[in-house]
């Protein structure tokens, strides 16, 4: 039985070689684009995910402070946790930047910081973030692993494995030691250190030296499901775990991966639904091509049926033939998937996507996983779509089978015309000129198969659509556009080395004083109608005051020993106690506008928040970007009405003055006049109106100094902030330049700022009595981020280009498929139309215009359900992605449909135009 | 034996609202080695119940027994494998799988059975259809007379009981239909084989033993023959014939056998008649 099918595939194989060509060819293309496609994709999106894991040293973005051992095995067994590590704080260091240092000069200070990981929190969590990794992670006590820039900071340019290194160790605000250190490895990483600090690990052994339990971590490092996002998991923490006091939180965050995912695609949900828009192209047009070629193969089928085949045989003999076509397609997929991926696209991308943070080798396009998967999906899809049309033929009778003329539609009736009596009965017939005629024809002729002509459609039509979507997220999504959000250029104060805690600043001080915004006013190009600024003043506080008591409980709950030692003590309940430090906090003017914003808001969240009260100028926003547990939130919620009171900062000669008066002097002033608060000018009370989280899903989006959860932020009505007794001062602003005087707005701007910063530096020279620092102003160009970022961008779009032209790519293929056979199918009717008296340039005519119906359809698909589904990624993506900016694609659409109204009616014409030299050589040789 | 018999077998299509009565109420009862043919007009429904008999097409009622085994009932699969070891078909347009050459088409009934054929019937088949010489070409070099000999041969591979001859003449000229006819009911006699043939042809259809008529799906006497006329029954022109004012009998109505007369079966062919 065997040989019989065998025969007969081998038979029909070697007569079906056109057939063959097609398949084997959308096989192929089928495999290239859905790895090339999906390896594009992963690997942007793994490499996305390396810069953040790099630029934030951990791949684990969800942490819980203060971890019990409990919480540690609870969290570990939690179905949608993928990994949890344990990580000790174990010290930091000052370095003296030896690499930077020059002549008499110990070099900047920087501060490296010393952890302890186990073996998850470094393996799983840690290792991804560096490279050039050397050596073992500390084992025994005394071993220590450095990054290369701390030992380049300590001027070991080429360390050596087991070399000696003595550091002073700061152990807590009041213990340092001096330790000697084995070197056991170093790596390479590639944080910024204006914001993170050196690294160093130590082992668990010296941590346990150092009096610290390993049953307690500082923090639990947790990694969850990409799918979950931050406000989900927090939930679903919260469900599971017990917290162990009120304090504690834990800080989720959605993945990195999932961030790149969003980045990509707006989610999860758009990454599938393109691919599945993908596969579906690849179905269709490999169904498409099986479908026409099998048709007349239908009457092969009854043949056989009736010589005695069985249903089964018939399905070996056709699964013989295409596995062979599979087997060759695949082949040739596989090599061009490999060709595409190994050489053709990391040429493509260039070092784009670990651009500074590693090197361009790390991008991997080609996933062989992903060729195998794209292999046996497109496999399948064939070995599905020769099922389909197999079983359907075998479905009709052998008869039926035999008979089988296509797929026009059977047994229609004709219409019947006339009047109610049927006197008059027959076809209308209907006078039609030559061109209308040929028109008409050309309709008939899709129509009467219209199951392949709808097919066909709607394959290009999905080809299209799918080319448009893809350009409405790569544009939207498009890095340049959170640029291109941004002013012209925006100047602001830059924090040195914490990054974000505002410094004690002089009274007088003004970041932005009002005579530097006027000459920056004054330069040619300058838009004054652009400008935006953010107006208010820094402030002292007591954090000992009831008001802060969350933020000083939700600091303990983060570990910050530092700050809850010395800042974060409460007056004893009911008690008047003794205040505490003064400390620097913000206070920052809105509008109404806003704050109409923020009270729609508290109103659709059900927050506890009095927001008219702060339009009315008697309270504050307290705004806060840590994780608060539920019971400080509500604790909060409780105390909302609560009074604060802000005092200005010293002048600048008041500083002083208190910094060279001895602390016998200050003493006696303090005693003399109620403590050291006497000195603070006090500028008024208001009542926390509301404790606002910033990284709450759907809290208007307010511009703000950077700041952390140390530094008090509070918001406050332009009315509120008169009743305060401050003075109200430019915090940063932003403006637009006309273009032509772009380049010469930037350099004059650079030169203000830097004398700006030179004259700040000169202020506080006498940094033993006074304050240490001032904050330095930054310029930032979006021209100059532009810039850096174009390689990127510019990858980033050719990439998409190239995916955009794959897809449509099949359409086309599909398309020209079906145009190709069908007329093949159709030279003995085209030549009777010849015979009868039509014209060969009517047929040409014919055919173009059954080319250019399916354009006309494609086209008005598109702006019909095309235009529907644009706006639904449009509102998705919106929902998605903060910075998508939806662009109609207009300028792809004309190039599609150009491209497509030349395919459409070149492809028949081309086709015609063959038939034709084809029976002329015929006729020669005849 | 009978080799076929159908009880009350009718076969309706429906358009709409209108029914098609394409066989009507057919009893037939053909003994095994015998050659019928049917004759009909277009339309009358010769065809159909040519496949209704070959399993190809469904009855809409009435029953078939094929060598004393109903069709009805059956199961596809096994209706298929009945058909490929019991029924062999002859097509007017050959029906050769052109991928195939001409020995593989011959052998493909037993191959699908998993049969080695029998090299030595093989021999003789094509021998005795004179395409031993065009075993290995392929169908498209053969001619119209050849493929028809190579579609017999792959009909009659199987030893089949019963051979299913739709038009096997329809495309070919009058010397070769005589041919392949000849052929087909010598193979026929030959192999002890019932064959049942549709054809539009009166001369290929008197090669048969027993002509059927077939008109608007009853199967009739064929009315070539006798008709009827104002209530008498007439007798065709070309059966009776006037020569020197002599009435004379065709030949091939009444023949001489034995020293009697003998009415050729076309004539008479019911067996009630008879």
């Amino acid at each position: 039985m065997m040989k019989a099918v065998r025969m007969l595939a081998k038979g029909m194989a070697k007569q079906n070689r056109g057939r063959a060509i097609v398949l084997a060819a959308a096989v192929a293309l089928g495999i290239l684009v859905l790895s090339t496609v999906f390896g594009i994709s992963a690997g942007k999106v793994e490499a996305e995910e390396l810069r953040e894991i790099r630029a934030n040293r951990t791949c684990a973005v969800t942490t819980l402070a203060r971890a019990t051992v409990e919480q540690y095995w609870k969290i570990k067994s939690l179905p949608y946790i993928q990994a949890v590590g344990r990580k000790y704080g174990a010290g930091s260091t000052l370095i003296y930047d030896a690499a930077g240092a020059r002549d008499g000069d110990d070099g900047e200070a920087l501060s490296c910081v010393f952890t302890c990981l186990d073996k998850t929190a470094w393996e799983e969590m840690t290792t991804p973030a560096y490279t050039g990794i050397e050596g073992h992670y500390p084992q025994e006590e005394g071993e220590i692993m450095l990054s290369i820039r701390a030992l380049a900071a300590l001027g070991m340019e080429r360390p050596q494995m087991g070399q000696a290194i003595s550091l002073k160790i700061q152990l807590g605000p009041f213990m340092e030691i001096e330790e000697t250190f084995t070197l056991c490895g170093w790596f390479t990483d590639y944080v910024d250190l204006s914001a993170f600090p050196l690294q160093g690990y130590v082992s668990e052994a010296q941590v346990q030296k150092w009096g610290k339990s390993l049953d307690e971590p500082d923090e639990l490092l947790i990694v969850q499901n990409d799918t979950l996002d931050a406000y989900e998991l927090e939930e679903r923490l919260n469900q599971d775990v017990t917290m162990r006091d009120k304090s504690q939180s834990f800080v989720t965050n959605d993945t990195f991966r999932s961030r790149a995912v969003n980045g990509l695609a707006g989610g999860y949900e758009m990454a599938a639904l393109c691919g599945a828009l993908i596969l579906l192209c690849v179905f269709l047009l490999v169904y498409n091509v099986l479908r026409i070629s099998m048709q007349k193969e239908v009457r092969q089928i009854g043949l056989l049926d009736t010589l005695g085949t069985t249903q089964k045989q018939i399905r070996r003999i056709y699964q013989c033939q295409i596995g062979r076509i599979v087997a060759v397609g695949g082949v040739i997929g596989v090599g061009a998937s490999a060709m595409v991926g190994m050489v053709v696209l990391p040429y493509v991308v260039g070092g784009m996507y670990l651009y500074h943070y590693g090197q361009r080798t790390e991008l991997t396009v080609w996933r062989p996983g992903l060729v195998v998967a794209a292999a046996c999906f497109t496999a399948l899809v064939v070995e599905w779509a020769t099922y389909l049309i197999i079983r359907k033929a075998t479905r009709l009778t052998p008869l039926e089978a035999m008979r089988y003329q296509g797929e026009a539609r059977r047994g229609g009736k004709l219409k019947r015309h006339g009047g109610k009596s049927g006197r008059h009965v027959g076809t209308k017939v209907i006078r039609r000129g030559s061109r209308q005629y040929v028109f008409h024809m050309a309709w008939r002729n899709l129509w009467r198969e219209r199951r392949k002509f709808l097919l066909t459609a709607f394959s290009l039509f999905l080809g299209v659509v799918t080319v448009l979507v893809a350009e409405i997220i790569v544009r939207g999504t498009d890095y340049a556009n959170v640029i291109e959000a941004e002013p012209d250029f925006a100047i602001g104060i830059e924090c040195k080395n914490d990054g974000m805690e505002i410094p004690y600043v002089y009274e007088e001080y003004a970041p932005i004083r009002e005579e530097l915004k006027g000459r920056i006013l004054s330069l040619e190009g300058v838009k004054a109608d652009s400008v935006e600024a953010l107006y208010g003043a820094f402030v002292i506080v007591d954090y000992a005051q009831e008001a802060f008591w969350p933020r000083n409980d939700a600091l303990l709950s983060d570990g910050d020993y530092e700050n809850a030692l010395w800042r974060t003590y409460r007056k004893p309940e009911g008690e008047e106690g003794e205040p505490g430090f003064p400390d620097p906090a913000v206070v920052q003017i809105v509008d109404d506008d806003y704050l109409d914003k923020l009270e729609r808001y508290v109103q659709e969240n059900g927050l506890t928040a009095d927001v008219d009260a702060v339009r009315r100028g008697e309270g504050v926003l307290f705004l806060h970007e840590g994780a608060w547990s539920e019971e400080l939130r509500e604790e909060a919620d409780a105390q909302c009405g609560i009074n604060v009171t802000f005092w200005n900062f010293l002048t600048k000669t008041e500083e002083e003055w208190h910094k060279r008066a001895s602390m016998s002097v200050k003493a006696i002033q303090e005693q003399e006049s109620n403590g050291i608060w006497s000195a603070y000018p006090l500028a008024g009370e208001s009542h926390v109106s509301a404790y606002l989280d910033t990284r709450a899903k759907g809290f208007p989006q307010v511009e703000t100094l950077s700041y952390d959860m140390v530094l008090p932020y509070f918001l406050i009505s332009e009315r509120g902030f008169e009743k305060l007794n401050v003075e109200k001062k430019m915090l940063s602003c932003q403006f637009d330049v006309e273009e032509s005087y772009e380049e010469a707005a930037k350099a004059g701007i650079k030169e203000m700022i830097r004398a700006e910063n030179e004259e700040n530096a000169s202020r506080v020279q006498d940094k033993k009595y006074g304050i240490d620092t001032l904050p330095n102003l930054f310029v930032r160009c979006k021209s100059d981020v532009l810039a850096e970022e174009q390689s990127y961008i510019r990858t980033n779009r050719s990439l998409f280009s190239f995916l955009g032209a794959a897809l449509l790519l099949m359409g086309v293929m599909n398309y020209a498929n079906v145009m190709v056979t069908g007329l093949f199918a159709r030279r003995r009717e085209l030549n009777t139309l010849e015979r009868v008296g039509m014209t060969a340039r009517q047929i040409r005519a014919m055919v173009t215009w059954e080319g250019a119906m399916y354009c006309g359809i494609v086209g008005a698909l598109v702006l019909g359900v095309g235009n529907g589904m644009f706006y639904l990624v449009r509102w998705y993506m919106e929902q998605n992605v903060p910075h998508f900016w939806f662009y109609y694609p207009w300028d792809g659409m004309a190039v599609v449909f150009l491209l497509l109204a030349v395919v459409c009616a070149g492809v028949p014409r081309a086709c015609f135009w063959g038939r034709k030299r084809d029976e002329k050589k015929m006729g020669a040789n005849v | 034996m009978q080799a076929i018999q159908t009880f009350s077998l009718k076969k309706y299509f429906y358009n709409g609202e209108y029914e098609v009565r394409a066989v009507d109420k057919v009893n037939l009862s053909v003994e095994e080695g015998e050659f019928v043919a049917i004759m009909g007009n277009s339309g009358s429904g010769k065809s159909t119940l040519l496949n209704l008999l070959g399993g190809l097409d469904e009855a809409t009622e009435g029953e078939i027994l094929i060598r004393g085994e109903s069709l009805r009932g059956m199961e596809r699969e096994e209706r298929t494998i009945f058909r490929r070891r019991n029924i062999g078909f002859v097509f007017q347009q050959y029906n050769l799988v052109t991928s195939l050459s001409v020995y593989e088409n011959i052998v493909l009934p037993l191959c699908l059975d998993g049969l080695a054929p029998d090299e030595a019937f093989l021999n003789h088949l094509v021998e005795l259809l004179k395409i031993g010489d065009k075993l290995y070409e392929m169908p498209e070099r053969l001619s119209g007379g050849q493929q028809q000999r190579a579609a017999i041969a792959r009909a009659l591979i199987t030893h089949p009981a019963i051979v299913l001859a739709d038009e096997p003449t329809g495309n070919l000229d009058s010397a070769t239909s005589m041919e392949v006819a000849g052929l087909l009911k010598t193979c026929a006699r030959q192999f002890d084989q019932t064959v049942i043939m549709v054809t539009h042809d009166k001369t290929v259809a008197r090669t048969a033993d027993r002509i059927l008529l077939m008109k608007d799906g009853v199967v009739q006497v064929a009315d070539d023959v006798l008709s009827t006329k104002d209530g008498v029954v007439q007798v065709a022109d070309d059966v009776l014939t006037t020569k020197d004012g002599v009435v004379q009998v065709a030949d091939d109505v009444l023949s001489k056998e034995d020293g009697l007369a003998h009415a050729s079966d076309d004539i008479l062919p019911m067996e009630d008649v008879q």
